[in-house]
């Protein structure tokens, strides 16, 4: 079945890490699509330790290498990634089903910088 | 706080560079070649599930063929097969009840419509149950359906709910029919089919009258301590839930209300709910059992060739006046209820 998904990977440039970016994470949609699940979170780059800051630009790098293929059928849950730069808006963003979606892109979503120590 | 620096290199290298220069490289290359690996090996882990070989479909037409899996909370399709057709009960809830609302879904297809599954040729009905760990979702993969046990707090296991469970098969019968996109109106037309139909197997299951249903999606899928009612109401949308955590039920029930958003495709669970409210409305006029006269007509324009796969919220109203028409004639009162429904909602003027 070809669905047709919005562009997976947006924005012109390549997601660069910067001092002023933020990384702003979204979980949308499924079945049971309601606000209160969404639960947005913001990753300040300013407050990342060198490893983190190392750890997270690779994976953004992967993710925009691989420019994961859309997964078929409906309910499906997607995150929303979306790296905003102050004098520039949104420089970069991303969507990508939940079942593709790296274990520690979830973790980052749901328990914050931890993640990218683990 | 940290530094400006420069920054991993992007851009593909294959994992025995990696792991070379991750052993030999500089201080600051092996770590970057560290977190490279670390991330391959994520990536690998999640997309590594082969696609299983198909059960055989059922090859008498008013029979279906059930296949319950279970993931054992873990992400991997389809699973374990626990439960297959004629089988006796599990004594596992999920599987059982995942077994008999198929089962219930697909004798009103077959009993209302003649359809013979989800592709009218028997195609088997693929359940997986518990999977993930406490996961709040149910969906359709474009082969099989999938159901979460819930989180226990919030949700409750979503094949706790006929129209759940009926609401996932339908999608698989739209795809075989309309292909309706799955983003903007048609993705919220998708979406209000699956409610739709998903009502409907549980008024024809309940033996419910339109003034006897709740007309609830997810009616049994909150937990007590939400404050809420169901996931969505197809007669008040926006009335299901308002809750401290869940927030509030954001669905409209009149076009004056269209979200315009990026979020969920398109908002294609939020502004489902104009055309499930229009449903609601030609239902309720025409009166009875919805499955009688409302249930057909929209039946009929879902199967209908004239039915885009950008079809719009005009196209699918007009569509379903004429396929009122075909059926019932057009000057009948069916055309009119319809009509005037899809104005309620502000879609028709």
């Amino acid at each position: 079945m070809d669905w047709r998904w919005r562009a997976h990977v947006s924005g012109h440039e390549s997601p660069r890490l910067e001092m002023q970016a933020v990384l702003a994470l979204v979980r949308e949609g499924g079945f049971a699509a309601m606000p209160g699940l969404e639960r947005p979170r913001r990753i300040v780059c300013a407050e990342l330790s060198e490893g983190q800051w190392q750890r997270l630009q690779a994976l953004l790098d992967e993710i925009e290498r691989r420019h994961a293929e859309a997964s078929s059928g409906a309910d499906r849950r997607r995150f929303r990634l979306t790296l905003e730069l102050p004098d520039r808006g949104t420089s970069w963003q991303c969507e990508l089903d939940e079942a593709t979606t790296p274990t520690v892109i979830v973790g980052l979503w749901k328990r914050g910088v931890e993640a990218l120590d683990e | 706080m940290i530094s400006p620096r420069s920054h991993p290199a992007s851009g593909f290298m294959p994992p025995h560079v990696l792991e070379r220069v991750a052993t030999h490289g500089s201080v600051r290359l092996k770590r970057c070649a560290q977190a490279t690996l670390r991330v391959d090996a994520e990536f690998r882990a999640r997309s590594a599930v082969a696609p299983a070989a198909r059960p055989a479909d059922s090859a008498r037409r008013g029979a279906p063929a059930r296949y319950i899996y279970s993931a054992g909370n873990e992400q991997t399709l389809p699973g374990e097969l626990v439960r297959r057709e004629g089988k006796s009960e599990s004594g596992d809830a999920a599987i059982d009840e995942a077994y008999h609302w198929l089962g219930a879904t697909y004798r009103f297809f077959w009993e209302r419509f003649e359809r013979h599954s989800i592709d009218d040729d028997g195609m088997a009905l693929l359940g997986t149950v518990h999977y993930g760990d406490g996961y709040d979702n149910a969906f359709w993969n474009g082969a099989q359906m999938v159901f979460g046990d819930g989180d226990g707090e919030l949700f409750n296991r979503f094949t706790a709910s006929l129209d759940v469970v009926a609401h996932e098969l339908t999608h698989g019968v739209i795809e075989r029919e309309a292909g309706l996109i799955y983003a903007d109106q048609s993705g919220a037309l998708n979406e209000s089919l699956a409610d739709v139909f998903g009502i409907l197997v549980k008024q024809y299951h309940l033996e419910q009258r339109v003034d006897e249903s709740d007309w609830l999606i997810g009616a049994s899928l909150l937990t007590d301590r939400v404050n809420g009612r169901a996931l969505r109401s197809m007669a008040n949308p926006g009335t299901a839930y308002d809750d401290p955590v869940l927030g509030r039920d954001p669905q409209p029930g009149h076009m004056d209300q269209f979200v315009s958003t990026s979020s969920d495709n398109g908002g294609v669970h939020i502004n489902s709910g104009i055309p499930n409210r229009a449903f609601y409305l030609a239902a309720v006029t025409l009166g009875g059992a919805a499955w009688e006269v409302a249930g057909p007509i929209w039946y009929d324009a879902l199967t209908d060739p004239r039915l885009t796969r950008e079809a719009d919220f005009v196209a699918f109203a007009e569509l379903t006046l004429l396929c009122a028409a075909r059926r019932y004639g057009e000057s009948g009162r069916e055309v009119e209820a319809v009509r005037q429904a899809w104005i309620g909602v502000g879609v028709l003027t």
